[in-house]
């Protein structure tokens, strides 16, 4: 079987907006989030970048996601359950509530074996875990502190400064195991909706989004399901800061500079290292073309070909060559049947670090020459890492379906003379190809086309 | 005021409806898991509830005691208000 796969649905929550729809305005619009990071992770580390994109969170109870909820699930949980009942709406598919006391709903007229969940994530519920050890780790020793304190009257104030350091959550929670397990966004979203079908989770690192759709049109498209919820979703947040300096000891962050807002500048050449986004979440609705029409869904864009390679080199660097990265976008153009000519837009990986821009950019001119509209989303959100991929295929899909491209910000001296889109504009774009890189070497790529009825 | 008509009471039968999520006739008498249908994983949410909500920590060797709302009621007004 050989089907068309087409996306009928969007979710997404940026560190720029909530919704698909105020994320790529606020990304037609320059309408970034770059914040200094809190002070308090400055009592544990000296830090060479400094700022990060932090998330808005959105209004779980907007779908009936409950304040109790809210302590059962990782945050990886909540922002994906929340955008795939964006995208579900979005997509028009109508679902019932079929259990109150768990608050869980079947999708209608579907038969719910062939409905399935792909999610992809790079690091999973990694702040409950952190949350959850904390009180672990330090619970007894602030004990401890407090009676040194108590006995000891002359040193109370040194050792309250100690104390002040070892922040612990209020418990650990009894559902951490649940909270940490990397599968646990894709197996509540099957949860949440009565979904029976194939439910796989997916770690590529930064590419996991892109891999995860990669993997549900791929599903759609052999028959294995009718319907897939897809996407990506990351949250990399702790009381300490530690997971930001594990990026920034790497080098791997921007520095700076005096005005923080012109820190990420992908594939321009003073760029130095990417924008920390705190995270975030994108979902696509994924469906047999003929079952969307039978149910007279929109169709917002045709899923054409999905294609993978690995650098098989370095567990942290691209390699330089930039092989992997040509043939993976050979790859996904050949399964397509489309020429270089004949994409319009590429929607890069486009991190702002050294090597990427400069790996990526030279691919491209390669296979495409100069005239490829070519921008990178993370210049405007920073890089929210596993969620990346899906929010820039919502980004891809929405440029189709609202003809108009968004701007590589802070782009003034490219790293080639290629066609990044300086300011927001109209373009009628029929093919998009959307690329992810990703740690351990994972290369994907996707192509997205306006639908040819 | 008597227990059954205690604040505390109110404030017990409210978190148990959030967190049950159910239009439940809730006695105090009711048994949480018999009468109610409280599984464990509803245990767990409702003892963090209570917790929060009254702002103390309940030991692990007094959960088991918890079982009626009535007892609830009972443990919170003897070891969870100031």
């Amino acid at each position: 079987m050989n089907r068309r796969v087409v996306v009928t649905g969007l979710g997404a929550v940026s560190s720029n907006g909530i919704g698909a729809e105020e994320f790529f305005n606020n990304c037609l619009n320059d309408k970034v989030n770059v914040q200094y990071i809190p002070d308090q992770w400055r009592k544990y580390s000296s830090f060479n970048c400094g700022i990060w994109s932090p998330l808005i969170e959105p209004d779980y109870s907007k779908y009936g996601i409950t304040d109790i909820e809210k302590k059962q699930f990782d945050k990886t949980t909540l922002l994906a359950l929340y955008s795939t009942f964006e995208a579900l709406d979005h997509a028009g598919v109508k679902y019932s509530l079929v259990d109150k006391k768990r608050g869980s709903y079947s999708i209608d007229n579907v038969d719910p074996f062939k409905v399935g969940v792909v999610i992809g994530t790079g690091i999973g519920g990694v702040e409950s875990l952190i949350s959850s050890y904390s009180f672990q780790i330090l619970n007894n020793a602030k004990k401890k502190l407090n009676d040194i304190k108590n006995d000891n009257p002359g040193i109370a104030d040194d050792v309250q400064n100690v104390d002040d350091l070892l922040i612990k959550a209020k418990r650990f929670s009894p559902f951490a195991v649940s909270m940490i397990m990397g599968n646990a966004s894709a197996a509540n979203i099957g949860i949440r909706f009565g979904l029976n079908g194939m439910n796989k989770t997916v770690s590529a690192a930064c590419a996991s989004g892109t891999a995860a759709i990669g993997y549900a049109y791929e599903a759609v498209k052999s028959g294995k399901l009718d319907m897939a919820v897809s996407g990506g979703v990351e949250y990399l947040y702790d009381e300490y800061g530690g997971l930001y300096f594990g990026f920034d000891s790497l080098k791997a962050l921007c520095r700076a500079g005096d005005i923080i807002e012109e820190a990420n500048r992908p594939f321009d050449k003073a760029r130095t290292g990417f924008l920390y986004s705190q995270g975030g979440s994108g979902i696509l609705i994924l469906e047999d073309y003929d079952s969307a029409i039978k149910r007279g869904a929109t169709i917002h864009a045709e899923i054409k070909s999905f294609a993978e390679t690995n650098d098989a080199h370095n567990i942290m660097m691209i390699e330089k060559s930039g092989k992997c990265i040509e043939r993976v976008i050979v790859d996904v153009m050949k399964q397509a049947g489309i020429q270089p000519k004949e994409v319009d837009y590429i929607n890069t990986h486009g991190t702002a670090t050294e090597l990427n821009d400069e790996v990526e950019s030279a691919a491209i001119e390669k296979i495409f020459g100069d005239k490829v509209l070519i921008n990178s989303t993370k210049s405007l959100i920073g890089h929210s890492f596993g969620a990346s991929g899906a929010l820039e295929a919502v980004i891809s899909v929405m440029s189709i379906t609202k003809k108009k491209v968004h701007l590589n910000r802070n782009i003034k001296d490219p790293v080639r003379d290629l066609n990044f889109v300086r300011e927001s504009t109209d373009a009628h774009i029929k093919t998009v190809l959307s690329e992810s890189f990703g740690f351990g070497g994972h290369n994907t790529a996707i192509i997205f086309t306006e639908v040819q009825s | 005021m008597s227990e059954k008509n205690s604040d505390t009471f109110e404030k017990v039968k409210e978190i148990i409806s959030q967190v049950l999520r159910d239009d439940l006739d809730i006695k105090y008498e009711s048994h949480l898991q018999e009468d109610l249908g409280a599984e464990s994983i509803d245990i767990m949410s409702l003892l963090i509830e209570f917790e929060d909500q009254f702002g103390k920590e309940i030991p692990d060797e007094d959960i088991p005691k918890l079982l009626t709302v009535g007892n609830i009621v009972q443990y919170i007004d003897a070891n969870l208000k100031d």
